[in-house]
């Protein structure tokens, strides 16, 4: 579609590269990533200092990690579980030559979201970027993003523990699911019956839905919210064994 | 026919539209009807609004337990709808062959409380031209090489936010709803060798 409006305004020598992102990410080439991204998911993504802790002392993005690049491969069995995981590398500047090859090594372990920081720690202090000094992190630490109305697996086994009043918690899975052993407390309601039962559950209440992986849970979820209801799900598995709950695993 | 009806008339759809807004008329029904459609798609694809029983998004999940699928209809809101063996899905083989984020033009009927999906179209894929691709090795060489010795300008096609997560080097952001504002940004040149990239086909 660009391709054809640059033609329509005269441009002879154009080409498309149409297997896109998807096709240079498989070959393992770099991406580039901006301080606006690694700014709004810090906290959620890896970032790797690969200057190394020397460097790191005087100066690091907030809650990098500091591993120098000849290090990474050693280092593979402490890269999160997830392979969806975001992994941004930075040196001093962009250093697109240095740095390819370690983004390129750390997507052939099967990481998906491999990037390197545009402007690299320069660029992050120009744009003003949260930093710190000392405490500099060694190990890789890595927390998914929750989904907007998640609730910690913390925060749902108190609930189920405790029965706090002004919560309900919601069962979304099938009718059968739900006839090998419910939580204490839970109403089953599955999630294609939800939005002609809506009736059911308390209006002065926070529902709290889970299913069995946390996808259900989240769909129900979103009906109840575009309905008016105060929601929150669990985005975690939940199995019920002989009343014995074995819940939340992140 | 769908695909016909929905991507494929926009010319003519958006003509009638705006012709209908210049006569400063309203189309009753479609003003009234709700529009579940998220933001983003309507920039190129305005006739959504006029749509009834139509919900226009990212494709986000699907369970087959609860025979739904979810929809990211922008503004952090997400639609759910049901699906039936009865649904069609076009320009993807089958339904689980959506994934997020794909593009999606879902048209439903309102059963009770539910919205049960009768056609999916995945937004489909752009036929280019077999003498206008490159490929990702060609690509590559021109990259590392720069566009001032490659003598190219590579073009990021895709939304701003896609650009900002992750980019080819060298490329330059120019959104395709925006482009035609844009166009000064393309060099001046029109002999230059100008590519163009987005998210690719599946």
């Amino acid at each position: 579609m660009a391709a054809r409006l640059a033609e329509k305004n005269g441009y002879t020598n154009i080409k498309v590269f149409h297997a896109g992102v998807p096709a240079w990410k498989k070959a393992g080439l770099p991406l580039l990533t901006s301080y606006k991204f690694v700014d709004s998911r810090l906290g959620y993504i890896v970032v790797i200092d690969t200057r190394g802790p020397e460097a790191a002392k005087k100066g690091h993005i907030q809650g990098a990690v500091a591993m120098p690049l000849a290090k990474i491969a050693a280092e593979k069995d402490q890269f999160p579980l997830d392979h969806k995981a975001y992994l941004v590398l930075y040196a001093d500047d962009t250093s697109l030559d240095k740095l390819a090859p370690a983004a390129k090594l750390i997507s052939s372990w099967g990481y998906q979201n491999v990037y390197i920081l545009q402007g690299g720690y320069k660029g992050w202090l120009a744009q003003n970027g949260p930093i710190q000094k000392d405490m500099v992190r060694t190990k890789i630490f890595y927390l998914p993003r929750p989904h907007p109305g998640e609730i910690t697996g913390d925060e749902f086994m108190n609930i189920v523990n405790n029965k706090p009043g002004g919560k309900q918690i919601l069962d979304v899975r099938t009718t059968a699911e739900a006839a090998s052993g419910m939580l204490p407390g839970a109403i089953n309601i599955p999630v294609d019956e939800l939005s002609s039962n809506l009736d059911k559950l308390p209006k002065d209440k926070e529902i709290i839905t889970h299913c069995r992986t946390g996808l259900r849970a989240e769909m129900a979820y979103n009906i109840l919210r575009n309905a008016g209801y105060n929601a929150r799900f669990l985005n975690d598995k939940v199995e019920i064994l002989e009343s014995k709950v074995f819940c939340c695993f992140k | 026919m769908i695909k016909h009806a929905i991507w494929g008339a926009l010319k003519t759809t958006l003509g009638v539209a705006a012709l209908i807004s210049a006569m400063g008329l309203m189309m009753p029904a479609a003003s009234q009807a709700k529009v579940i459609a998220n933001k983003k798609c309507l920039k190129c694809h305005a006739e959504i609004k006029d749509m009834p029983n139509v919900v226009a998004g990212d494709f986000q999940s699907r369970s087959n337990k609860a025979k739904s699928i979810t929809v990211d209809i922008g503004a952090g809101k997400v639609e759910v709808l049901k699906f039936t063996p009865q649904t069609t899905v076009e320009n993807v083989p089958n339904i689980k062959a959506l994934k997020k984020p794909i593009p999606v033009q879902v048209t439903y009927e309102q059963k009770g409380k539910d919205l049960v999906a009768t056609a999916i179209v995945a937004k489909p894929v752009i036929k280019v031209p077999e003498k206008q691709l490159i490929d990702v090795k060609e690509l590559a060489a021109l990259v590392k090489k720069g566009p001032a010795k490659g003598g190219y300008m590579l073009v990021d096609s895709r939304p701003g936010v896609r650009y900002q997560e992750g980019h080819i080097p060298t490329s330059v952001a120019m959104p395709f709803p925006k482009m035609p504002e844009m166009m000064d940004k393309l060099p001046k040149d029109k002999k230059a060798l100008v590519i163009f990239y987005c998210e690719g086909f599946r």
